[in-house]
């Protein structure tokens, strides 16, 4: 009562739509895991500031660095070495090195009048160095402003020489966005900072006067990540300007005064010097001075050349040099829809998590209460769950055992813990009903296969299908394979003769061999399993040979069914003959059986009443009839037994066949048959050859075969005449024959005698039935023996031969032992 | 009691072989009482006192098998099958259920009237003597043989056996169901090696069976098995 009630309060539907929501739930924390997975780096930022920014993303941090760099450079080696008109006057090498390192770091620039002027997509850049005359030291801002040589790709409308730098910089700072200014050695933006830094670490030289060995130091600065490094530049004692703008590892330039020979020889020297090295710094080595490098010993005790005792380095002056970089306005839009998308993604998927927690509380309490229900009600509830195929299940096990397994090293926030709690119910509910089904031995049956197989199966393709037979399958089959090979051959003949130019041609080729490559491999695959299923039937056809059952039946998706069904049917129609054969021989036996009743009860009363007649007194007239009814009453029931007992014969039926030694069967016989035949009036010649002949017969029968033929020969023999007998072995056989010399002539063939009825001498009406002969033959053949009448003249001559068993047969025909020749 | 009186039951439903039986029975003076189904046999049966039944297998209402089993569950007397079934496994079914005798139609009359006389012998005598049987005492169906007294009874009558005969049939007798080729019986019998003795132990056999069967033809105790040897049936 109590559990029905329950099971009203959630009926079947309810619970379907519970694990139809515990599946969406599953893919849904999928995906949220997935999510999370790939964009876990967004975790870490707060989204309620609302200045995050282009400059901090990742993806462009690289280019501004790499911008911030090239204009720092270009501003401290190119600006500052040029005149009023914007002509560079300084060393053209450096100016060289300077491109080749920019080549080198792929750095776009183009080349203009006035100058380099570098190429940026995404960002607008202002790059300004005001020259510092020591001589002219007046404070006229004209003077000044004469003074600053700068370079940008922001339109002129907005800066241009007619400004002040001051006016220059405060447009900068007014008109753009996410800027990040440089300015007398100090960074400058609008933006606010998230308070994450980045550490640069670059070599630095002390100062000019340093006297220690080392000219150079290390420095470590700490720029919040909105922020860049402000870095600077330095100059040793042998000619090298060294920059640290962005980059961890610093440039290094040389600068020759006026290509002198002093310059190429400290060039030379410190390549000697520092060989190693080249490779890792590849815009060191000047392609000019390669001949003079090459004319270079080389020498094996390497000295670095900030090591050598005469290096010194000087700080170079930053303070002159102003950049200014700030994304474009398209760029700071297309990043801001695209930080709104992900974060809109990022709260839908917050919200995921929420509902899958949800769900998943659901589901586990389902769970429970299914399993408990099924406790209380110890009825197996699985009507619904039953339908789940197998294959579904092990994907659940191996997805939430993943799942699982991976989860572990994840931190449990309470979503998570609900996930996972999640798919530990879904994995142990899996491997539950998996065990039953093993159990149950119904994992396969409840898979997908099967249940798809099924549904085919009512399909008018199915039926359609199943008309062909798998010889035409297989030679079909082969024959698309066949040509697939050929096309293929010939669009791989076509490819290699025109040459590899053509793409198109290489996808078709390549496409080919793929297709027929797996083509092929399904084609075997599938002949694996035709070849299988040929081998049941070829084992079907086998045991319907045998007459054995077979028990190894196929499904109704085998290519060979219809053949098994016609084997079985085949088999079935042979089986009914048998049946019916047998049916007809019983009921053969029963119509003599009922024949021969129906014949022997008038019979018995005839004989009866004769007998009666004979004890009467009766006259001798009457009394010599009764004598002939008599005797003719006696010789019908001996007909009716003899035809009773021939027709058994020819059935089979009656026949026992036991191991018998036909030598002592015919002395038995004799013996018995002594006192009648020695007064018979005919002299016997008898002549045993084998002392003992075993043969397989029923002893009864062959005791009336040679009765029937002994008394034959005696009845149609001519008085005191001899009658041979005589047993000898022929070509495995044991052969009794009978000869006498008949009294009368023969007139009959040897076939005609042996047929029923059938009496030599048609004169003659005493004795036997007329079915002597037909007896002898008829039983000779029931025990598998043969019997042959040869007539020669007045000689009549009776054969039986009975094959000769081995002694060591016993009765149920076991060789106990072989003989040992 | 006396033989001559002794009351006997025909039971077959062809009209004229009842007849025919109960004059050839008549005429050794046997007294009988005829019926012609199965249930009025066993009627007849309550109703006098019979002392032996001739009974044929096929018959109307209640067959002669049915019947058999019938008169056995209360009575001992003996019953002869006539039947017109001469197969070997009808005569083992008549016999197992507990028939004497079974003839086969169409029968000799003078082979049915000692049958008829040797199983009502019997019957008196097992009621003289009782199923005490003496241990020196070989007892196959109606062949009694006494080693003490070195006699055989066949059904009561004592038949006379010479030396030979009485020590071959005691063998087969004591062996009863096994069968001895006729080498055997001549080494055990004669005690001497054997050697194309075929004739002569079968011509004892021949003459034993002569003794002891009723119809030598169609022996009942000494059976020939050809090609084999000979034995003596087992029957209880």
């Amino acid at each position: 009562m109590k559990t029905a009630k329950r099971r009203r309060y959630l009926p079947k539907r309810i619970r379907i739509l519970c694990f139809i929501l515990a599946c969406i739930n599953i893919c849904a924390s999928l995906f949220a895991k997935g999510y999370v997975h790939v964009n876990q780096y967004i975790e870490d930022v707060d989204f309620s500031d609302t200045t995050y920014s282009v400059v901090t993303d990742n993806r462009y941090k690289k280019k501004i660095t790499d911008t911030y760099e090239q204009l720092c450079i270009l501003g401290v080696c190119s600006l500052a070495d040029m005149n009023s008109e914007m002509e560079y006057q300084g060393n053209k090498y450096l100016m060289e090195d300077l491109l080749y390192y920019f080549d080198y770091n792929d750095y776009k620039y183009k080349r203009t009048d006035s100058g380099i002027l570098p190429v940026s997509d995404d960002f607008d850049y202002y790059v300004s160095y005001t020259l510092t005359d020591d001589e002219t030291t007046d404070e006229e801002t004209e003077d000044r402003e004469d003074n600053v040589r700068f370079i940008t790709n922001i339109s002129e409308s907005v800066i241009n020489h007619n400004m002040t730098e001051d006016e220059r910089l405060d447009v900068l700072r007014n008109d753009f966005h996410n800027y990040l200014l440089r300015c007398k050695d100090t960074m400058t933006s609008d933006m606010l900072s998230s308070n994450i830094t980045e550490t640069y670490r670059y070599r630095d030289a002390e100062c000019a006067n340093t006297s220690n060995n080392e000219g150079l130091g290390s420095i470590e600065e700490n720029y919040p990540n909105n922020y860049l490094p402000l870095g600077g530049w330095y100059y040793d004692s042998y000619g090298r300007y060294i920059y640290y703008f962005g980059n961890m590892d610093p440039i290094k330039f040389y600068k020759y005064p006026e290509n002198s020979g002093q310059g190429v020889k400290a060039r030379v020297e410190w390549q000697k010097d520092t060989d190693k090295k080249r490779r890792y710094d590849p815009f060191e080595f000047d392609r000019e001075f390669a001949d003079d490098y090459n004319n270079i010993n080389y020498r094996s005790d390497m000295v670095y050349i900030e090591s050598l005792d005469d290096y010194e380095a000087f700080q170079g002056s930053t303070k002159e040099l102003t950049v200014f970089i700030a994304p474009k306005e398209d760029i700071i839009k297309n990043y801001e829809d695209e930080l709104f998308a992900r974060m809109s993604l990022l709260y839908i998927n917050n919200n995921i998590m929420r509902i899958t927690g949800v769900l998943a509380v659901l589901l586990v309490l389902l769970l429970m209460y299914s399993s408990v229900m099924q406790g209380i009600e110890k009825t197996v509830d699985i009507e619904f769950f039953e339908q789940i195929p197998s294959d579904f299940l092990v994907f659940g096990i191996l997805v939430s055992g993943f799942v699982i397994i991976s989860s572990n090293t994840y931190e449990l926030v309470a979503s998570n813990v609900l996930i996972l709690l999640t798919f530990i119910s879904i994995f142990l509910f899996s491997v539950l009903n998996l065990i039953k089904r093993l159990l149950g031995k119904r994992f396969y049956s409840t898979g997908l296969m099967p249940v798809i197989l099924k549904k085919y199966s009512t399909t008018e393709l199915f039926k359609e299908r199943r008309k062909i037979n798998l010889g035409r399958r297989l030679r079909s089959r082969s024959i698309l394979l066949l040509s697939l090979i050929a096309l293929c051959a010939l669009i791989l003949f076509v490819f290699i003769l025109l040459g590899d130019d053509s793409l198109v041609l290489l996808v078709i080729s390549l496409a080919a061999v793929c297709i027929t490559g797996i083509l092929g491999i399904s084609v075997l695959i599938l002949n694996i399993v035709n070849a299988n299923q040929l081998i049941k039937l070829e084992n079907r056809i086998a045991a319907l040979n045998d007459h054995e059952d077979f028990k190894d039946d196929v499904s109704e998706f085998s290519p060979v069914y219809l053949d098994m069904e016609n084997l079985s049917n085949i088999s079935d129609s042979v089986d009914r003959a048998v049946e019916e054969q047998i049916k007809s021989e019983r009921m053969k036996i029963e119509l003599i059986a009922n024949v021969s009743h129906d014949l022997k009860t008038p019979l018995t009363s005839i004989i009866s009443y004769i007998d009666l007649l004979k004890k009467l007194e009766l006259d001798d007239e009457a009394s010599s009839y009764v004598k002939i009814l008599d005797k003719k009453s006696q010789k019908l029931k001996d007909i009716v037994a003899d035809v009773f007992s021939m027709a058994k014969a020819t059935s089979g039926i009656d026949v026992d066949l036991t191991k018998l030694d036909m030598v002592m069967l015919f002395n038995q016989f004799y013996a018995d048959a002594e006192d009648k035949l020695k007064n018979c009036g005919r002299t016997f010649k008898i002549d045993i050859v084998l002392p003992s002949a075993t043969v397989m017969a029923d002893g009864n029968k062959m005791y009336r075969v040679f009765q029937n033929l002994v008394d034959n020969a005696v009845k149609y023999s001519m008085d005191g005449s001899r009658i041979f007998m005589d047993i000898t072995e022929n070509d495995g056989y044991a052969v009794f024959t009978v000869k006498n010399i008949s009294s009368y002539p023969i007139d009959f063939t040897a076939d005609e005698i042996t047929e029923r009825f059938v009496r030599g001498d048609r004169s003659r009406t005493d004795g036997g039935s007329g079915l002597g002969l037909s007896i002898a033959k008829t039983f000779t053949e029931a025990c598998g023996g043969k019997f042959e009448i040869v007539l020669d003249g007045d000689m009549f001559k009776a054969v039986v031969a009975m094959p000769i068993v081995n002694d060591d047969i016993v009765d149920d025909g076991i060789v106990q032992n072989d003989d040992p020749k | 009691m006396e033989e001559k009186t002794a009351t006997i039951l025909v039971v077959d439903d062809d009209k004229d072989i009842v007849a025919a039986i109960s004059k050839l029975l008549e005429l050794d003076g046997y007294n009988i009482i005829k019926a012609y189904d199965g249930i009025e046999a066993l009627e007849k049966l309550s109703e006098n006192e019979i002392h032996l039944i001739l009974i044929d297998v096929m018959m109307p209402k209640l067959d002669g098998l049915s019947t058999i089993m019938k008169i056995r569950a209360s009575k001992n007397i003996p019953i002869i099958v006539l039947s017109a079934k001469s197969e070997d496994t009808d005569k083992i079914l008549g016999l197992s259920i507990g028939a004497d005798d079974y003839i086969t139609k169409p029968y000799n009359p003078m082979e049915l009237t000692a049958r008829v006389k040797s199983s009502l012998r019997r019957y008196m005598q097992l009621g003289d003597i009782g199923t005490i049987s003496k241990t020196d005492e070989i007892k196959i169906g109606g062949l009694v043989m006494d080693k003490q007294a070195k006699s055989l009874t066949v059904d009561g009558a004592e038949v006379r056996l010479t030396a030979t005969e009485y020590k071959i049939l005691e063998l087969l007798m004591e062996n009863a169901g096994r069968v001895f080729s006729a080498e055997e019986i001549y080494r055990k019998v004669w005690n001497e090696d054997a050697y194309a003795v075929e004739n002569t132990v079968m011509v004892h056999i021949r003459h034993i069976r002569e003794k002891i069967e009723i119809d030598p033809k169609e022996p009942r105790y000494l059976k020939v098995v050809w090609g084999i040897g000979y034995k003596v049936e087992k029957i209880k």
